[in-house]
């Protein structure tokens, strides 16, 4: 239960809380639609824990409070949970957002609908959101930064920051026509928090934030120094590593990723030490293929789901996705593609969890869940 | 192939030499190899495979742990052993750091 140290576990005492309107997370107060109560019994939020790392005094900004130099805490992910009061469902659900975002994604619509973590436990799931390491609450290592401002490393030695542009989220979330702001015709993402339309905002955007990824170090403490050898889950720092101690602390755990995130489940289930993943979905790919033999014969007892939304101009599923199934479902595993248009479902951007029709992908993924984790 | 399994077992630290990529997919890497000098195309391309999470930039002078990979011996195995099952990347952005002595 390492990652779970000093979390606010209550689930010992019978919550029921109720969350209305008025306290609902959202970017545009007026926007918020009325929902049910939700009765819960817990909530709460903790830390996997990261590292500590020396900061020499040259390093403190502002320079003042040089004499603090210190040990700081690095790439601790952030986890907040709920658990409903009827639970429904034998693993809890595990999520994490994609490239550029935050767990906001999957909260409160930027149209203020219900978001799928709320619904996620409406449906009875225990339901975890994670914020990846070096994004939003979780924390990252800024120290690179700070040796290239008092000129210990040259700045081209500073990570890059990737930073979305709308130009971008109209290209990747597939939208329509970004020079005309025209969205395709049966488009079912929000438009109108993207500027599309009279009376419209730029809501959506207010989610779209700094990725700093780079950050991340390629080799862990204790593996820098001429040969490597293997790691173990505590020795590393990256978000597939931390859910996977996630799951394990939780004793089983269905790990769900999109887009960028969305090999992280898989990820996480091969790490070193990896028992908790019960299963993996990944939205909007996330394949590889570039697995070894062991890796197929951990996944191939993993129920593995793949959800592709609508508008691609590729080909679904991807290579690496269609050598990915025949490597797991050929060694006896069970691994299924849904395209949402092909099973009727048309119109949806790669921002699925925001879509009008949210709900509706949800409960896709539900009724997979339901027939497939056992 | 012995030899091949001895590299793959015994993973060592390599030196980027140059801004490169890693990806889930050789077929990926020999995609992005093929349009590297097209800068725009080129761009475009590892751009949307980093958001979608297929790619990872490695920035030059990044240290990663890497074998050289069994099936095509122009791609190294990339962090394997740090975040399984690893990324592939062009060989010939990488030299081998020396280890000093060090075990």
């Amino acid at each position: 239960m390492k990652g779970m140290k000093g979390a606010a576990l209550l689930s010992a005492v019978l919550l029921a809380l109720v969350l209305m309107p008025a306290s609902a997370p959202a970017q545009e107060y007026r926007d918020l639609k009325p929902s049910p109560p939700l009765f819960l019994r817990g909530e709460g939020s903790f830390f996997i824990d990261g590292y500590t790392q020396p900061i020499a005094a040259k390093y403190i900004s502002p320079s003042a409070f040089a004499s603090d130099a210190g040990n700081s805490m690095t790439n601790q992910m952030y986890v907040q949970y709920q658990k409903p009061l009827e639970k429904q469902h034998k693993y809890p659900l595990v999520i994490v957002h994609g490239c550029c975002l935050s767990s906001k994604s999957w909260q409160t619509t930027p149209d203020g609908r219900m978001g799928w973590d709320e619904y996620f436990v409406r449906r009875g799931f225990d339901t975890y959101l994670t914020e990846q390491v070096s994004r939003a609450r979780s924390g990252f290592n800024a120290l690179q930064y700070q040796k290239v401002l008092v000129g210990d490393a040259p700045p081209s030695s500073n990570p890059a920051i990737l930073i979305a542009t709308d130009a971008f989220a109209w290209s990747v979330f597939r939208w329509g026509d970004f020079s005309t702001l025209t969205p395709y015709s049966d488009e079912q993402f929000p438009m109108n928090t993207v500027g599309v339309g009279p009376g419209s905002t730029l809501t959506f955007y207010n989610q779209v934030i700094p990725d700093l990824n780079s950050t991340l170090p390629n080799v862990t403490p204790g593996c820098a120094d001429g040969t490597c050898t293997p790691s173990s889950p505590s020795a590393t720092y990256s978000t597939p590593a931390s859910m996977a101690t996630l799951a394990n602390d939780l004793k089983g755990a269905i790990l769900m990723g999109h887009s960028q995130s969305s090999g992280y489940p898989t990820m996480a289930a091969l790490q070193p030490g990896s028992e908790g993943v019960r299963g993996i979905i990944q939205l909007e790919t996330g394949c590889f293929s570039n697995l070894t033999a062991a890796d197929i014969d951990i996944l191939k007892h993993i129920p593995i789901l793949i959800v592709v939304a609508d508008h691609f101009t590729t080909p679904q599923p991807t290579p690496p996705c269609v050598e990915e199934m025949q490597q797991i479902n050929g060694a006896g595993g069970d691994m299924t593609f849904i395209s949402l248009p092909a099973i009727g479902i048309y119109g949806n951007s790669h921002m699925m969890m925001l879509d009008h029709n949210n709900l509706q992908v949800a409960d896709v993924i539900i009724d997979w869940i339901d027939r497939h984790v056992k | 192939m012995i030899f091949a399994a001895l590299i793959t077992a015994s993973p060592l630290l390599y030196v980027a030499t140059v801004t490169t990529f890693g990806c889930t997919s050789i077929d990926e890497i020999t995609k992005l190899q093929s349009i590297r000098l097209e800068r725009k195309a080129f761009q475009t391309e590892l751009y949307e495979q980093i958001f979608d999470g297929q790619c990872v930039e490695i920035a030059r002078g990044t240290l990663v742990e890497g074998s050289i990979e069994i099936r095509n011996s122009s791609m190294l195995l990339v962090d394997r052993q740090i975040e399984p099952p690893g990324f592939e990347a062009p060989l010939r952005d990488f030299k081998l750091k020396p280890t000093g002595g060090k075990k």
